[in-house]
């Protein structure tokens, strides 16, 4: 579904920003890329939505492959995939429900369908009571949730999220959190990255981190193990030494 | 937090690429008004000259003492050259007589003359390919060697003349039509330029979400186009008042039949669609 071959990625030919990062996803898995602010987390991101190419090395989305996609190709895959950013990226002329349904409409949907998907959507995030509001009008966290619904509304099967919640306030970040966590249950799988450390800790998600552009340590996913303990001893079994391929 | 900032800049920025349509539309509409004046200058002029044209003969006169059979002979030889449609005979009396309709009222004067000095000639008219100086220069030689051919006359100077002129006209059209198209499609593709600036929040996120180049670029295609069409239609109002006024002043002029007038329209449209497609491609191509 997901695979990255040894991608590199140098940025204006000096800058290395992603160094031998090799990694898989299946269906339906939640993966949290954690690692400081310039560690390479966006640019994996890019990599995967095919914003940017890997200079070496192979990524490979749904089908396609860096090495064999035009550009034509690039719509396709960006409908089966939903993106969310720090900043939002609403459009401040537009409701609520005109920016979920701009994600449908640029599609060439039919109008019926982008209705009936839009409020879906809406009400998934739990906002359609706001759609007539614009995005001024709203907390951080209602924003972000208006930019999941246009996430949704394609009905992707891999949601990106770039640092979700570093706009968001404490209590709107629990509440992106456990949307991100029941779209997941719905089948969608969840690469999201983050350089919150404690965010992390509370979920038993699979972890990649990075450090300067490289995978550093794996941790898999922790769900189905038995040991609910404490946070502190399951860090404690994050295996330091090679990550798993 | 730069809500406010942020608001106002888009506000600025649709303003601005509001300001930029109406310079984009006069700008094509200035083009076409100068473009469509030379050319109808270019249409008049041609117009004036295909009229002349029908005039075009050349003249033979005849050796004065020249034998009647030699006429005869000089005359098929005549009829005989290539380019050649018909030799019209015309006697000293015939001659006489039409200098006297030319004189008018002043035809009096000739009764004081007492014998008729004009010679006898053919009037040679021409096929129509042949009406240009260049032709009408080498038959004049030929009719020059032919016996009994005293002289031959025809407009070499003015005609040479209007000709320069009309291929003038052309190389200022042509030049004109560069200059002119290339100077309203920069100003669209600026316009355009603008307005995808003042929008490339609304186009990054279509393209996150997977809207097609092709898709993004109609819009702006179209509004390119509508540029060039209402600076056209514009344009064309104002040749067509300005051919109005000239021709009540000078008389009957030509103007452009509707299918120029289309053209024209379409040409336009054309330039308008071109500045816009040049700046969105410039615009997605980088990202
Ligand atoms: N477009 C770009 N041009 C040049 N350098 C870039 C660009 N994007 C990212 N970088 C650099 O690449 C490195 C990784 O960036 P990024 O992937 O954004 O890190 P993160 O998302 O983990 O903060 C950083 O050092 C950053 O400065
Ligand atoms: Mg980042």
């Amino acid at each position: 579904m997901l695979d990255l071959i040894h991608a590199s990625k140098t940025y204006q030919g000096s800058w290395t920003a992603l160094r031998d990062v090799s990694f898989a996803m299946e269906k339906g898995e939640f993966t949290v890329l954690i690692g400081p602010s310039g560690s390479g987390k966006s640019t994996i991101l890019k990599l995967i939505m095919m914003q940017e190419r890997p200079d070496q090395g192979v990524v490979k989305v749904a089908g396609y492959s860096s090495e064999s996609m035009t550009r034509r190709d690039i719509p396709r895959l960006r409908r089966k995939l939903g993106v969310i950013f720090q900043d939002f990226k609403l459009l401040g002329n537009r409701t609520v429900y005109e920016n979920v349904a701009f994600a449908l409409e640029v599609t060439s949907a039919p109008s019926g369908l982008v209705h009936r998907k839009s409020m879906a959507a809406l009400n998934e995030v739990g906002l359609s009571h706001k759609r007539h509001s614009y995005p001024f009008q709203l907390s951080g966290g209602e924003q972000q949730k208006v930019a999941i619904a246009r996430a949704l509304v394609n009905d992707p099967f891999l949601l990106l999220a770039d640092e979700p919640t570093g706009n968001v306030d404490p209590r709107g970040t629990l509440e992106i959190m456990e949307i991100l966590k029941e779209i997941n249950t719905k089948g969608t799988a969840v690469l999201m990255a983050t350089h919150e450390q404690e965010l992390v800790k509370k979920m038993p998600f699979r972890i990649i981190a990075l450090e300067a552009g490289s995978i550093c340590r794996e941790v898999p996913c922790r769900l189905h193990r038995r040991g609910t303990g404490p946070v502190a001893s399951l860090m404690a079994r994050i295996p330091t030494d090679p990550p798993t391929i | 937090m730069s809500l406010k900032y942020y608001l106002r800049e888009t506000l600025a920025g649709y303003r601005r690429a509001k300001l930029m349509g109406l310079l984009s539309i006069s700008s094509v509409t200035a083009a076409l008004f100068l473009l469509g004046t030379f050319l109808l200058v270019t249409l008049n002029f041609q117009f004036a000259l295909k009229g002349l044209r029908e005039k075009f003969e050349i003249q033979a006169f005849i050796r004065d003492g020249a034998p009647e059979a030699q006429v005869t002979v000089a005359g098929s030889a005549i009829r005989s050259l290539p380019g050649v449609r018909d030799a019209a005979f015309v006697s000293k009396e015939e001659a006489l007589r039409r200098f006297r309709e030319e004189l008018g009222d002043r035809g009096g004067l000739l009764s004081a003359i007492e014998t008729n000095p004009l010679p006898r000639s053919f009037r040679v008219s021409l096929q129509p390919e042949h009406r240009n100086p260049e032709s009408m220069a080498a038959l004049a030689e030929k009719i020059q060697k032919i016996p009994g051919v005293d002289e031959v006359e025809y407009g070499k100077a003015w005609l040479g003349r209007l000709y320069r002129v009309g291929y003038l006209l052309v190389v200022i059209d042509a030049s004109l039509l560069v200059i002119v198209s290339l100077a309203a499609v920069m100003v669209v593709f600026n316009t355009i330029q603008l307005t995808l600036y003042a929008r490339r929040q609304e186009i990054e996120i279509m393209r996150l979400v997977g809207a097609t180049d092709g898709f993004i670029r109609r819009p702006f295609l179209l509004e390119g186009m509508a540029q060039g069409l209402a600076g056209s239609l514009l344009g064309g109002v104002g040749l067509y008042l300005g051919y109005r006024v000239l021709s009540s002043q000078f008389g009957m002029l030509g103007f452009f039949s509707r299918q120029q007038m289309a053209a024209l329209v379409l040409f336009g449209v054309a330039l308008g669609g071109l500045g816009s497609w040049v700046a969105v491609r410039r615009f997605l191509g980088r990202a």
